[in-house]
């Protein structure tokens, strides 16, 4: 069989085989069928043809390194089965003492050619298989790397709607939850050490010790003026009580001394509670609210 | 003043020390007792660079065979530290008098700042002067008695080889040694390279190996090596591994080779006898024999302990069949460039698809540069710089065959911005910074890597594979607190403000973080920085506040300067600015973090007194490079992926704010505007000398409550300071220094009785608690503590 470079357009040689199964090349007359032609890959159509001579003399000298007991030798093959391909692409005569060589080099070697065929081929299978593996074990890290961040998310999340859930029932109070927070805070930080493992800087941050040496030391703290210090203080004590007002929980009503299976009727069940997104407490009150408003 | 560190007399140039630096010295004397690799983080502008020569200059006494090769990143930064190692060594052999040893310390650079020839140094760009030098020196034209010859270059081979220096040589020094005795100083730079005790050059000569096989090789595994300002070294150690190919470079190549081609047949008439001559080399075996010094060509892009020395494989022997080959390269690679999709691939399937397309092995691939280098040689080409393409392709073909892990083969569509299109780009990333460092690691025997900002050091760690013997974080001693960090999460109407994709253009953020720049440019003295998360954010909010009229608000304050993509403006831009702090009128720099200006450009005293970051400096995570990197860490170092993103932001917005700080005299006010810079994770990776400033009333600020914050601290700031405050807190002297365990002098421990000892010590622990809260000298007292 033979390869013709030349380029042609893909829907007329379609046309022509859809009339005859063997078309006459217009340059040269050959006969040519239609699993001779190839798709282009390369941009130059000689590389192309260099490719395929390549492969084809590379099937038959297939000695590898095993074969040799000097690297010398070794190369000097290499460089042989390189000459000889550069001549079968010149082509004319060069390409026929090519295609010579290669016949009987066939012919002397033919057992050695089969069993390198067969390593070449099995190490070929072994690569792909390697490279699947590669590609398999990279998606399935992705996948695990998704699943786990995904995991992570669903987790925080549940936690925080644990944490409402609780608040809302009841169950904790915002005080506790600052507490427990700011307990987790401190894990954390501590595990941060843990793991970075630094040493403690060198001179220990101490504000109070020299506070009177240095005259003009900035102090970030907003600690009130001398002057104005008695009347901040108040301020400041006012402040206070207004945070305290807002942070902390409306007082538990449960020191009412109503009959509290009367009250049960008015208190919805959890489930409506939930939903609502009331707190127990301010039901038990509004409901009292509204019994009292008219007396 | 000379003190002890354990049994080290130390001669350290000033008569003061800060406590800091005293603390640098004992922990890099501990590692360099133990060897190994150590990482130490230093706050900036509190003496590194002199406390880290001075220690190792008086090590070097004790061991003079000890060789130092300190790596900056800058050619300023590396004039910088010859500076100083001038100033110590100085000062050192002044103390030993008689005693002293000739030390040499030479800083190295490539011909561009080194070369004195007339006509070639005329040349800006590096590459044209280096190709202009390579022809003037390359043996065969040298052999040619008509050719012109560079009369520096003639007298460095006649006599240079035998010229022993002694001194402190800058390169300027080197030109002027250079001029004076007509002798070319690059090539001297290089041969005397091997005999000087301290070296100072770019991180490029350790870490790229294809420049590092050149100069670095020789030198001894007991070296002392010091990666400075080493917070980006991951990046580097990446990029010198990492080829990117585009059609332009093949198209380039591929005349590269019809060039190389129309040679070898030229001289295959003319003179057969070189091609020749080259075969039978490379039969032997000895590819890389042909190397010397003076025609270096190229080197191997791969690392010293991976090289094969073995004879080039018989298919590439003859100079026709490996143009062949590299020929099948290019076009197997074009082909590959023509599909419009994004491939990743390992370079294991990647080397498959080449074999299947054309029959070329990794055996012979490994080869490539080694062989292209040859052939250049036999060819007598000189004009390296015109045959960059196919160099480019045979470093190429050399990596992907010798490395297969930690790197990935990604193809990808990238948007041009001359002609509006998308062209393939083909990039061969290393993933792994721990490839390039590792070499380093195992051949010397301490490694030292220090910044200003290296938290959290853990990640460093992790990502270039080592365990360090010593781990410091120092932290910064003063006598007032000179940092002003504020955590901005509210503008004045305490709607959070953050530059979180889905809200950085809502009108209230933008309209926040105007107003306050406004504000601080009113009761900010000087010059104030802002930076801003990219370029085109920066356009866009800018405009938006001049149709606010922001700006306008702005100018009646300060005048505004911006930087842009393009260097030359942003280089006049800054130019302007600092012409504006000094003349009084108090300037706004807008520019962008990861730019120019964010790094090594310093903004000391009157240049910054303020700096705004907006935002949080991400990088940009739609790369597929940095997605492939980010699974990688994630898989081989266990290094999550916001992990390393916000480590990567933090470290960049820490360089960043460090801009201001260059010294114990300055201040500064740093405003974090972004409500996620509250959040624990990424305070805690703020360096330890910021954060020792964050206290609470810092943190969850609205912009009023900073401004009031900021007014409080510049009026503090502006009052006299004067060193006696600071003496026995942020700066010791000698008397300080022998109180310290570690420093006694020797006769105190012999002589005299132990109870004077205890006390000492006792004294030393109080020193050390009461060191903190402190410092500035003005500006005077810094000059004569330097003349001192």
């Amino acid at each position: 069989f033979d390869f013709y470079y030349y380029f042609s357009c893909e829907s007329c040689i379609q046309l022509a085989y859809m009339k005859d199964s063997v078309i006459t090349c217009l340059g040269c007359n050959a006969q040519l069928r239609k699993q001779s032609f190839m798709n282009q890959r390369f941009d130059d159509t000689g590389l192309e043809k260099e490719n395929s001579i390549r492969k084809k003399y590379l099937k038959v000298f297939n000695k590898t390194r095993k074969d040799f007991k000097e690297l010398v030798e070794y190369n000097n093959y290499l460089e042989m089965v390189e000459d000889v391909i550069f001549e079968a692409i010149e082509g004319g005569d060069s390409a026929l003492a090519a295609e010579n060589k290669l016949k009987e080099y066939q012919k002397q070697n033919q057992a050695s050619i089969i069993t390198n065929k067969k390593a070449k081929e099995e190490e070929d299978i072994l690569i792909a298989k390697k490279i699947a593996d590669e590609q398999r074990i990279v998606q399935e890290k992705r996948n695990k790397f998704l699943l786990e961040d995904q995991q992570e998310l669903t987790n925080k999340k549940l936690e925080s709607q644990k944490v409402m859930d609780d608040l809302a029932k009841g169950k904790i109070s915002a005080k506790e939850l600052k507490e427990l927070d700011r307990k987790k805070a401190a894990q954390a930080a501590q595990k941060q050490k843990e793991s970075s493992k630094v040493s403690e800087p060198l001179p220990p941050i101490s504000q109070e010790t020299d506070k009177s040496a240095t005259t003009f030391t900035y102090q970030p703290t907003n600690k009130p003026l001398d002057q104005q210090q008695s009347g901040q203080q108040q301020q400041q004590q006012g402040q206070q009580a207004v945070q305290a007002m807002m942070y902390s929980e409306p007082q538990p009503i449960g020191t009412f001394k109503y009959d509290q299976l009367e009250l049960n009727n008015l208190v919805p069940t959890q489930q409506q509670a939930d939903v609502a997104g009331f707190k127990q407490k301010y039901i038990k009150q509004r409901a009292f609210e509204e019994a009292y408003q008219f007396i | 003043m000379k003190f002890f560190i354990d049994d080290l007399a130390v001669y350290f140039p000033y008569h003061y020390c800060y406590p800091e630096q005293y603390q640098y010295m004992v922990s890099l004397k501990k590692s360099l007792d133990e060897g190994g690799p150590c990482i130490l983080e230093m706050p900036s502008g509190t003496g590194k660079t002199v406390s880290l020569l001075a220690l190792i200059s008086s090590y070097q006494l004790v061991n003079p065979t000890v060789k130092l090769l300190y790596c900056s990143r800058t050619v300023p930064e590396i004039e910088q530290a010859t500076e100083e190692a001038r100033r110590v060594l100085n000062y050192r052999n002044s103390q030993l008098g008689e005693k002293a040893p000739k030390t040499l310390c030479i800083s190295m650079s490539s011909r561009r700042n080194l070369c004195i020839h007339p006509r070639v140094s005329e040349e800006r760009e590096g590459k044209i002067v280096d190709s202009l030098c390579r022809e003037l020196t390359s043996p065969w034209n040298r052999e040619n008695p008509n050719s012109e010859r560079c009369k520096f270059f003639e007298n460095f081979e006649d006599k240079g080889k035998e010229i022993l220096l002694e001194g402190v040589y800058s390169l300027e020094d080197l030109k002027e040694y250079g001029l004076k005795n007509q002798m070319c100083p690059y090539f001297l730079d290089r041969h005397v390279l091997n005999f000087a005790n301290i070296v100072i050059f770019s991180y490029q000569y350790l870490l790229d190996p294809k420049i590092a096989s050149l100069v670095s090789s020789s030198f001894a595994t007991n070296s002392i090596v010091v990666f400075d300002e080493a917070h980006n070294i991951d990046n580097v150690c990446i990029n010198a591994l990492s080829v990117n190919l585009d059609n332009k470079i093949l198209d380039a190549s591929l005349k590269n080779v019809t060039k190389i081609n129309k040679q070898i047949e030229e001289i295959k008439k003319v003179d057969e006898k070189r091609l020749k001559e080259e075969y039978s080399r490379l039969v032997q075996g000895l590819a890389r024999s042909g190397t010397n010094r003076t025609e270096e060509v190229s080197a191997d892009p791969v690392l010293p302990n991976d090289v094969i020395q073995e004879a080039v494989p018989g298919n590439i022997r003859k100079a026709e069949h490996f143009m062949s080959l590299i020929k099948r390269v290019i076009d197997y690679l074009k082909s590959r460039l023509k599909s419009q999709m994004v491939i990743s691939e390992s370079p294991m399937a990647f080397l498959q698809g080449l074999y299947h397309a054309t029959s070329i092995t990794s055996r012979t691939l490994r080869f490539c540069s080694a062989r292209l280098s040859s052939l250049l040689r036999t060819l007598k080409i000189n004009d390296i710089n015109a045959f960059s393409g196919i160099s480019l392709i045979a470093d190429f073909a050399t990596l992907v065959g010798t490395y297969n892990n930690g790197f990935l083969i990604i193809i990808e569509p990238y948007y041009q911005r001359q002609n509006n299109t998308y062209d393939q780009i083909f990039q061969f990333c290393c993933l792994d910074a721990s490839i390039g460092m590792k070499p380093i690691f195992d051949r010397f025997r301490s490694v030292i890597i220090t910044s200003g900002t290296l938290s959290p050091l853990d990640i460093y760690t992790k990502m270039l594979n080592f365990r360090p013997k010593v781990i410091e974080k120092l932290s910064m001693s003063l006598n007032r607190n000179c940092i002003c960090p504020c955590i901005l999460t509210r503008g004045s109407d305490q709607i959070s403000i953050s530059t979180k994709f889905d809200v950085r253009s809502d009108t209230a953020v933008v309209r926040n973080y105007g107003s306050l720049l406004v504000e601080v440019s009113a009761i900010v003295p000087d010059g104030i920085i802002c930076f801003f998360t990219s370029y085109s954010y920066m356009e866009q909010i800018v405009s938006v506040w001049n149709e606010m009229g922001l700006l306008n608000n702005i100018l009646t304050n300060k005048l505004i300067f911006v930087e842009t993509s393009d260097p030359a403006e942003s280089a006049l831009a800054l130019q302007n600015y600092k012409k504006a702090c000094d003349s009084g009128r108090g300037a706004v720099l807008l520019s962008v973090a990861r730019g120019k200006i964010s790094e090594g450009i310093d903004f000391d005293n009157q240049y910054g007194r303020c700096v705004i970051l907006y935002g949080i400096p991400y990088i940009n995570t739609e790369s597929k490079v940095l997605r492939a990197r980010l699974e990688f860490l994630r898989d081989r170092y266990q290094i999550r992926e916001n992990e390393f993103l916000t480590f990567d932001a933090m470290r960049t917005a820490s360089q960043c704010v460090g801009r201001v700080i260059r010294g114990k005299s300055d201040y500064g006010i740093m405003i974090f505007a972004d409500k996620r810079y509250n959040r624990l994770d990424k305070r805690n990776k703020l360096p330890q000398w910021i954060l020792q400033f964050c206290q609470n009333q810092h943190l969850n600020l609205s912009t009023d409550m900073a401004i009031s914050l900021s007014k409080q601290f510049l009026r503090e700031m502006g009052q006299p300071f004067t060193r006696e405050e600071q003496l026995g807190k942020s700066l010791w002297s000698i008397e300080h220094i022998e109180m310290q365990p570690a420093s006694k002098p020797k006769n105190h421990l012999n002589g005299k009785n132990t109870q004077q000892d205890i006390q000492n010590i006792t004294t030393t622990t109080t020193t050390i608690a009461t060191t903190t809260t402190s410092a500035t000298i003005t500006t005077d007292d810094t000059d004569t503590v330097m003349n001192e």
